[in-house]
């Protein structure tokens, strides 16, 4: 009290720290507060699940919820002497890239005309984009019943073109029945390619098109060095995005097919639900759940540059 | 044929042509299944298939009188319509933390969030089905409207927050001046201003939800917990599949999909190509 530097000045500043101090505080907590219910719901039934597969790896339940025997890597060998991988890969990567290619590319066509529309773009946008809406159900039966032998529509048509062998089912046809089905997921997935391609192109600077015309350049030259270059950010984006949605979709293949005629379609992510559903061999479910994982992971980590670029949280 | 080209007339001729060529084949299918919902029974199996009958409405009737339709509409609208709140009540929260307030780890929770997303749901289906199975949720409505939260949130949150973000932070800060709560700035001013963002997400969960397929056929399995996914798929499979029902069923569920959908679209446009993809 009787020293020179009494307390009593620090005790008038020392509130207002303490009240910034607090207040900064505060609204820590209530941050981590409001985020809380989240990230205990995605901890608890999204990233333990995850965790839970690779403990479901290796043992050897077989029935879905009991725990089994631990069983080392008795699960991975048998996978991997099953002498399928090689063919069900080969049928998700023909199944993957086959629906990349045709809605990557309709995407862009419809995308491109959306562009060139002069009155009535929008309406035109917002019908194209229906098919992306339509519940994966209610589009594999309506793809089922447009090719179900004999009353189909388009089995008639085809037939009628005598572009397919007559009272023969399209989808029924171990040739003929994969690339069907990747028909209709590119109906359903190009709108979302049309969407992204069709922003790209809005951002393209027209004066550079302007400019291009002054020096001579044709369309072609125009939509080749222009046109084209401006795309490649959205198209890493949607082949990296729509390749891992479609590597790992299980719904439309499954209704469509079930993964017949004859495995012709039986792509992998069939392969974990069967495992699972049918065989109730949790354990190899979750060891080919791991190595879809897997693969995706590397496909990331391979474009993680690429992807960071084209994702931005505003 | 160059010269041909060179015509605009004939250019925009063809031009015309190609649109139509786009529309017909985006909505054919749509078209066709509408179509065949509204055939009558002897029009419906005739080789070769008619392009144009006259409408009925027998197969609606039959789907009504003798399946358990309603049921299943009214457990995939429960499901649905809990997803869809869960998601606006949990992701507004959630967003308006992660846009307004500076706390540790908040960027890395933004990118978990993101990473999170791009979890395949075939990787999860199974222990996730345990997880619930375990806790006496299988084959209940909080069950699914859990798996169904889990699989939507990320996505939604992740939009929520963009939507939140553009909302001037001025706003909350004079507020806050005017000696103003957390609660009350999320109450009288983030709330209103984002409401048409937070209902957008939550119309976009109930879409999400409706159609969900993988979580539902092993949640919800029992009879008369089916969702119309879960029942449309099974009835599709019997050796003799009723396609005047199934079409019936099949248009009915795309239908208010297609609706809500359209009402959300101009958001969704807006939200894919500014949230997604950079130029």
């Amino acid at each position: 009290m009787t020293t020179p530097s009494s307390p009593q000045p620090q005790a008038e500043a020392r509130p207002a720290r303490d009240r910034k101090l607090g207040f900064a505080t505060r609204s820590a907590i209530t941050g981590w507060l409001l985020v809380l219910p989240v990230l205990l719901l995605l901890a608890g039934f999204l990233l333990v699940p995850l965790v839970q597969s690779i403990q479901y790896s290796f043992y050897d339940a077989s029935l879905i919820g009991e725990k089994g025997r631990y069983v080392g890597l008795a699960n991975y060998t048998k996978v991997f002497e099953s002498g399928k991988i090689a063919g069900i890969s080969g049928i998700t990567l023909l199944w993957t890239f086959g629906s990349l290619v045709g809605q990557l590319a309709l995407g862009l066509a419809a995308a491109l005309t959306i562009n060139q529309l002069q009155r009535g773009g929008r309406l035109f946008r917002s019908l194209l984009l229906l098919p992306y809406a339509v519940p994966a159900i209610s589009l594999a039966l309506i793809w089922r019943w447009m090719f179900s032998d004999g009353t189909g529509i388009l089995t008639f048509w085809l037939q009628s073109l005598s572009l397919f062998p007559a009272n023969t089912s399209p989808l029924g046809s171990a040739d003929a029945a994969i690339w069907l089905v990747v028909m209709a997921n590119v109906w359903h997935g190009f709108p979302f390619a049309m969407l992204i391609y069709w922003a790209a192109l809005q951002q393209i600077d027209s004066s550079l098109y302007e400019a291009a015309s002054l020096d001579g350049a044709n369309a072609w030259q125009k939509f080749r060095y222009i046109t084209l270059p401006s795309l490649s950010t959205a198209t890493i984006a949607l082949v990296v995005l729509r390749g891992i949605w479609t590597a790992t979709s299980f719904d439309l293949p499954w209704l469509l097919t079930g993964g017949g005629p004859a495995g012709s379609t039986y792509v992998w992510p069939i392969w974990i639900y069967e495992e699972a559903m049918g065989f109730f061999r949790p354990g190899r479910a979750a060891v080919l759940a791991l190595m879809l994982g897997a693969a995706i992971g590397a496909v990331i980590f391979i474009f993680r540059r690429a992807i960071r670029a084209s994702l931005t949280t505003h | 044929m160059m010269r041909f080209l060179h015509n605009p007339r004939a250019l925009h001729v063809l031009f015309a042509l190609w649109c139509a060529l786009i529309l017909l084949a985006a909505g054919f299918p749509l078209l066709w299944m509408a179509v065949s919902a509204l055939r009558a029974p002897s029009d419906l199996l005739v080789v070769p298939p008619k392009l144009f009958t006259t409408p009925s409405l027998y197969w609606f009737r039959e789907v009504f009188e003798t399946t358990e339709a309603w049921r299943w509409f009214v457990n995939s609208s429960i499901v649905a319509f809990g997803t869809a709140l869960m998601n606006m009540f949990l992701g507004s929260l959630a967003a308006y933390g992660l846009t307004r307030f500076k706390f540790w780890g908040r960027e890395a929770i933004t990118l978990g969030v993101l990473f999170v997303y791009i979890i395949p749901p075939i990787m999860i289906f199974l222990p996730l089905y345990v997880a619930l199975d375990s806790l006496g949720l299988s084959n209940t409505y909080p069950g699914g409207i859990l798996a169904h939260t889990v699989l939507t949130l990320p996505f939604c949150l992740w939009l929520m927050q963009s939507f939140f973000r553009g909302i001037p932070a001025e706003l909350d800060e004079a507020a806050l001046v005017d000696g103003a709560t957390s609660w009350q700035i999320y109450r009288l001013i983030i709330l209103p201003l984002a409401a048409p963002g937070v209902l957008s997400v939550g119309i976009l969960a109930f879409i999400i939800s409706w159609s969900e397929y993988l979580f539902s056929s092993a949640i919800m399995t029992r009879g008369e917990m089916k969702t119309v996914p879960i029942a449309l798929g099974e009835m599709s499979n019997s050796a003799h599949a009723p396609w005047g029902e199934i079409m019936v069923l099949g248009a009915l569920t795309a239908l208010p999909v297609l609706l809500l959908f359209t009402v959300i679209q101009r958001w969704f446009v807006q939200g894919i190509t500014a949230g997604a993809v950079k130029g």
